[in-house]
């Protein structure tokens, strides 16, 4: 037998190299999309540069820019995260936006409700409120899922509705507020209100989200639950026949997800709109599962990719102000970049097939 | 009463393509789960080439078109590149549901869209595609167990090895299987503007293609099943639009929820019968070694 | 010994020639090439250890895997073969060693799948096949209902149906007893007295010695030798097989299928030990009413090795599962006198119940993982400090783990999944023994591995032994369960039956329990 001992892996230098061939098609399959997305844009009669100038500039302009930037950037981090830790389990979760539909109303019952309360007794609630509302939401297809085998795509989804009509059976009966026209609720007393910091006043939830995907992403790596998480996800029935309770841990990873989506809806309500309103959920399922798709499901990269989509959702707008390009060429561009980058793993495998081929013959 | 079914009947097509659709690149071993953009895309292709170019039906062959070949996408990355199923289906989910809107608004732009022509009614007040639907189903029925290449392509859904090993072309049976599945379900959301609404609108599909996919694992993953199911979902499909129009003393709302509701429920039963496709969203690869 | 090109009478051209076959996979060399040339109206054995190519070779016949260089021959003429198709096309059928058959469709449906039925009459002319060379089948049977056997002759008759002049057989006897080995070896004589060949793939030299007319002998990708079966003997080609570097002769005749009945080793003491593993009346309910795992009951003392022998598909899985807490199940099981069932599989893990089991890649790692974390699956809970996971820890023991046992790969960074199959059995060793097993169940704990790797795993099950664990081997190779164990027993329709000290099982008697024929319990 040989002696020889293996590295535990490879060098500093061996993984910094990896770490920049692995960013190649990162870099290609944005560079791809907004070229295509150029061309479109160009056929459609307008300027491409100037576009692309009004969507990438607007977040840094000035700070208003970038505190709408960051105040996107809240719920597009924490709807990815409900999309990529179930997904780490092999776990489609695309019921986010009723998972925060649900947080919104729940920390909007609390918001009214006991809108007397100071700001250290209801604050917390109204968070804790929506936290539980979102994970109890999410919970519900984690049971079907666990219990009769439902398939968790369609029961999430098919929750979302239902969380329309709720949303719209509050916002335009219960808690009304006859002067606003539209379905919106009333507003949240005052001590339910995110502090705010800075000028322009950016709320705290912006804080508070930045520890808790610093939190998950450490947890992801270094914890028990973490590992259990990857192991399922990579190979369910090895886990389970070496002592990981495997239903658990996707039940589990479920609500986690519709907890954190519930915070968001918790925060767009505190820290946003103070009150909850019909279209509150924004396109943020939408976004965050493109986000979380984009990063691999990796919890480390979720609030990066989030930020570069907040500064292109912030930025929609403004394209449309200046170069008349229609706000809906940002989706088409962003699904173009996953679609790109998807693509991207084949073209990678097929090089490395190629030099393996070259080096065996 | 009587109102009641024809409405039924009506509200039937589009779940009926949509999940003959899903059930015929399911068969096959393609898991689409791009319905609900699909159909936008059927919605806003259908509604603007009937507007302009040449009625309604150029509409539905248009957005035939379109959804198959969004379909090939997902049999083309599925097959060749071999890429996650759901993830690409999402991926062109957004896609479709993204160029829907942006076409729509390329086009019509911020004005009061116009409406167009209904599809004429051919016999007890229903239109022509009513009865193209249910035939396409007893055609479905039949080509699957009824013909060699039915047959065929089942097997390609059922256990891809063993097809590839007698000769069968796994590649191009999904291939086909997923291009004609996305024209279905295309075809299923055109027929939205043209039956209901006269315009299209970003939430015309409201939920439809998922409860679509719900459909198809409700009717087993059988043609004719499906039909029979189809008529449960129209029919809480009619109820909750119906709510929304006359009151009927509880909030309506929580009509509205209904076939959502009711198709949660329904699920717990249908994902007990395990009838779906041994290779129902999963890729084959045939130099894929398993033993050495 | 003959040229591996000159056919038999010289003059007219060989029904199959294969030249220069070679096939990579990555890095990884399968096929060196390879020459292969089978006669007309021949059964002609593709011998070698695991690993040697033969499946590899002829799945590149089957048009299953494109080769990187050579060409093939049938009658003479040059074919091209890029798909299974083209392999039916010129008269190649395979019976692959997983049938390849859809379970929800009928024996006729999975016959004619694939060919043109109009104006055809499929019951008929499946009845009159399988009278004609002796594969019994009911044509509207669901096949998913049907035994190893049954399924395997219709595995036959499909190639039979697309009019093959060319069979091939890949490991055809594994999962049978001896009895359908004997009807099998009949039908292929029929086939060849009907002027089609026979290319029997095994590992077996008694097998290619009793049913071959000649042989191919391969080994590490590349051809060896093409011997007639008239001028060789067992001795010679294990000789040939095993080459260069010859494991133990026990372990070569173990791997090589040559082990004899009662062997030499009727003197070995019987096992006696404080009795370390009960268990009584275990029962795994099934779908149908019919338990998968019905009223077992063993007993284990420490240091001792039980084999269990049966056909595939007796319940095994389950059986495995069940003595290892993977699967909830009535009755009862001690282990040192703490009972287990009831509890969670963590709860069996930590008391010393380890299971290896029989599919590495889809039961015993997680391939996308690399090899630390691997090591570390399973003992992650006990590890772990406050919730969290030390892996710089993890990372220095794996390194000792992966030069103690011996796995070759790069780093103990490098992703499990792309191991070759005796080194992934390594790591799951090293996992095993990690966690200091007072009881170990290993299933078909050699299958696939090259005779390297088996000889290490049976050093280490009789280590793990000797150093007073109790050890269960549910093994579908028979000759594997009578070199090892100190009993035998044996798993029939989720039952166990028979109980055989070491020495004093007959293979034929062992046959006759595993088909359910002899009623001893």
């Amino acid at each position: 037998m040989s002696t020889v001992t293996v590295a535990a892996r490879p060098s500093v230098g061996e993984r910094a190299k990896a770490a920049g061939v692995a960013a190649i098609p990162y870099i290609l399959a944005v560079l791809v999309a907004f070229v295509v997305v150029a061309i479109i844009i160009a056929l459609l009669g307008h300027d491409p540069a100037k576009a692309f100038r009004a969507v990438l500039t607007n977040s840094f302009r000035n700070r208003t820019g970038m505190v709408q930037t960051l105040h996107k950037w809240v719920p597009l981090t924490l709807l990815a995260l409900a999309f990529a830790i179930p997904l780490g389990a092999g776990r489609f979760n695309i019921g986010g936006e009723g998972q925060m539909i649900l947080g919104a109303t729940g920390a909007v019952a609390m918001g009214i409700l006991l809108s007397d309360l100071p700001t250290v007794v209801l604050l917390p609630l109204l968070i804790v409120a929506g936290v539980a509302a979102g994970a109890l939401w999410a919970g519900i297809s984690a049971w079907l899922m666990q219990q009769f085998k439902v398939n968790e795509i369609l029961s999430t989804v098919l929750l979302n509705f239902v969380s329309f009509e709720i949303l719209d059976y509050l916002a335009s009966v219960v808690w009304s507020d006859p002067g606003a026209g539209g379905a919106v609720t009333t507003a949240i007393g005052a001590g339910g209100e995110l502090p705010r910091i800075g000028k322009p006043p950016m709320h705290i939830g912006v804080i508070l989200v930045a520890l808790l995907a610093i939190a998950a992403a450490f947890y992801a790596r270094r914890s028990v639950a973490g590992f259990e998480l990857r192991a399922v996800g990579l190979n369910e029935r090895a886990a389970k026949l070496h002592g990981i309770r495997t239903g658990k841990v996707a039940v589990m990873s479920m609500i986690v997800a519709g907890a954190l989506a519930g915070l968001a809806g918790a925060i767009e309500v505190a820290g946003v709109h103070h009150r909850m309103l019909e279209g509150i959920q924004s396109n943020f399922l939408i976004l965050g599962i493109i986000i979380g798709l984009i990063a691999r499901g990796s919890l480390t990269a979720v609030p990066f990719v989030a930020f570069g989509i907040a500064v292109l959702e912030v930025g929609a707008g403004s394209m449309q102000r200046t170069s008349g390009a229609p706000v809906e060429m940002v989706l088409i561009l962003e699904g173009l970049i996953l679609l790109f980058l998807l693509m991207s793993d084949w073209v990678t495998d097929q090089l490395r097939l190629r030099a393996s081929r070259k080096a065996a013959a | 009463m009587s109102d009641f079914i024809t409405l039924t009947i009506t509200a039937m097509v589009p779940f009926l393509f949509v999940a003959q659709g899903t059930m015929l690149s399911g068969r096959a071993g393609i898991f689409n789960v791009s319905q609900e953009g699909l159909m936008l895309l059927g919605a806003a292709i259908g509604y603007l080439v009937s507007l302009k170019w040449g009625g309604n039906l150029v509409g539905l062959l248009v957005a035939a078109l379109a959804g198959a070949a969004f379909g090939a996408i997902l049999g083309w990355a599925t097959t060749y590149l071999r890429m996650d199923q759901f993830v690409v289906g999402l991926a062109l989910f957004f896609l479709s549901g993204g160029t829907a809107s942006l076409l729509y608004r390329v086009v019509i732009g911020a004005d009061e869209p116009p409406r167009i022509r209904p599809l004429p009614d051919i016999v007890f007040g229903q239109d022509v595609l009513v009865f193209v639907a249910i035939g396409l189903s007893a055609l479905l029925w039949w080509w699957l167990y009824r013909t060699d290449s039915g047959m065929r392509l089942r097997s390609v859904g059922e256990n891809p090895k063993a097809a590839d090993s007698l000769g069968i072309n796994v590649t191009r049976t999904r291939m086909l299987a997923a291009s004609l599945g996305g024209g279905l379900m295309a075809v299923g959301g055109a027929y939205l503007p043209m039956a209901f609404s006269g315009v299209y609108a970003d939430g015309i599909v409201a939920g439809r293609g998922w409860l679509a996919i719900a459909l198809a694992f409700f009717g087993g993953w059988r043609p004719q099943l499906i039909l029979a199911g189809s008529l449960f979902f129209a029919a809480m499909d009619v109820l909750a639009q119906r709510a929304q129009v006359s009151g009927i003393g509880i909030p309506h709302q929580f009509v509205s929820m209904l076939p959502y509701v009711a198709t949660l429920l329904v699920m717990i039963f249908a994902f007990r019968w395990a009838l779906v496709p041994q290779f129902l969203g999963k890729n084959y690869d045939r130099e894929s070694r398993i033993t050495g | 010994m003959s040229a591996p090109d000159a056919a038999p009478g010289g003059a007219a051209p060989p029904l199959l020639r294969m030249r220069g076959i070679r096939k990579t996979f990555g890095p990884v060399v399968a096929l060196k090439d390879v020459d292969f040339t089978v006669g007309p109206r021949e059964v002609h054995g593709l011998l070698g250890g695991n690993g040697a190519g033969k499946t590899t070779l002829m799945n590149v016949l089957y048009g299953l895997y494109a080769p990187d260089a050579g060409t093939i021959e049938i009658d003479g003429a040059p074919v091209v073969i890029a798909s299974p198709k083209d392999a039916i096309a010129a008269g190649v059928g395979m019976v692959h060693q997983t049938f390849l058959q859809v379970d929800v469709f009928t024996v006729a449906e999975n016959v004619v799948l694939g060919t043109d039925t109009s104006g055809v009459d499929v019951n008929g002319r499946i009845r009159e096949l399988s009278e004609r060379f002796g594969l019994a089948v009911d044509p509207a049977a669901r096949i998913g209902d049907l035994p190893v056997g049954v399924r395997q002759r219709v595995e036959i008759l499909k190639a039979l149906y697309r009019g093959a002049k060319i069979l091939v057989l890949d490991e055809p006897t594994t999962n049978l007893t001896p009895q359908e080995v004997d009807a099998l070896f009949g039908s292929m004589r029929a086939i060849v007295d009907e002027g089609m060949s026979v290319v029997l793939i095994t590992h077996k030299i008694r097998e290619t010695m009793a049913a071959c007319d000649r042989m191919t002998i391969m080994r590490d990708g590349a051809w060896i030798a093409t011997v007639d079966a008239a001028d060789t003997s067992p001795e010679d080609l294990a000789a040939r097989m095993v080459g260069a570097a010859p494991a133990s002769d026990e372990t070569a005749d173990v791997a090589l299928g040559g082990t004899e009945i009662g062997d030499a080793t009727l003197d070995v003491p019987e096992v006696t030990g404080p009795v370390r593993v009960v268990g009584s009346r275990l029962t795994v309910p099934g779908t149908g009413g019919k338990a998968v795992v019905e009223d077992v009951s063993i007993e284990l003392c420490e240091g001792e090795i039980l084999g269990i022998a049966g056909v595939a598909g007796n319940g095994q899985v389950e059986l495995a599962e069940t003595l290892t807490g993977c699967r909830p199940a009535h009755g009862s099981l001690t282990l040192d006198g703490t009972e287990l069932v009831g509890r969670p599989t963590e709860a069996w893990l930590r008391a010393g119940v380890v299971y290896v089991p029989e599919d590495r890649q889809r039961d015993g790692i997680l391939p996308g993982a690399d090899i630390t974390e691997n090591l570390v699956l399973g003992a992650h809970r006990t590890r772990a400090k406050a919730g969290l996971i030390d892996w710089g820890r993890a990372r220095r023991e794996a390194v000792e783990a992966i030069s103690e046992f011996a796995v070759k790969t790069p780093s103990a960074a490098t992703a499990c999944g792309q191991l070759s199959g005796g080194n992934i059995q390594r790591v799951i060793l090293a996992r095993a023994f990690a966690h200091n097993p007072k009881m170990l169940l290993l299933h078909n704990p050699t299958r696939g591995l090259d005779i390297a790797s088996t000889q290490f795993v049976y050093d280490r099950i009789r280590a793990a032994a000797a150093g007073g664990c109790s050890v269960i081997v549910i093994s579908e190779d028979l000759d594997e369960v009578i070199a090892l164990a100190d009993r035998i027993r044996v798993a029939y329709s989720g039952r166990l039956v028979g109980d055989f000290a070491r020495g004093h099982a007959d293979p034929y008697e062992l046959g006759r329990l595993m088909t359910g024929v002899s009623g001893a319990a």
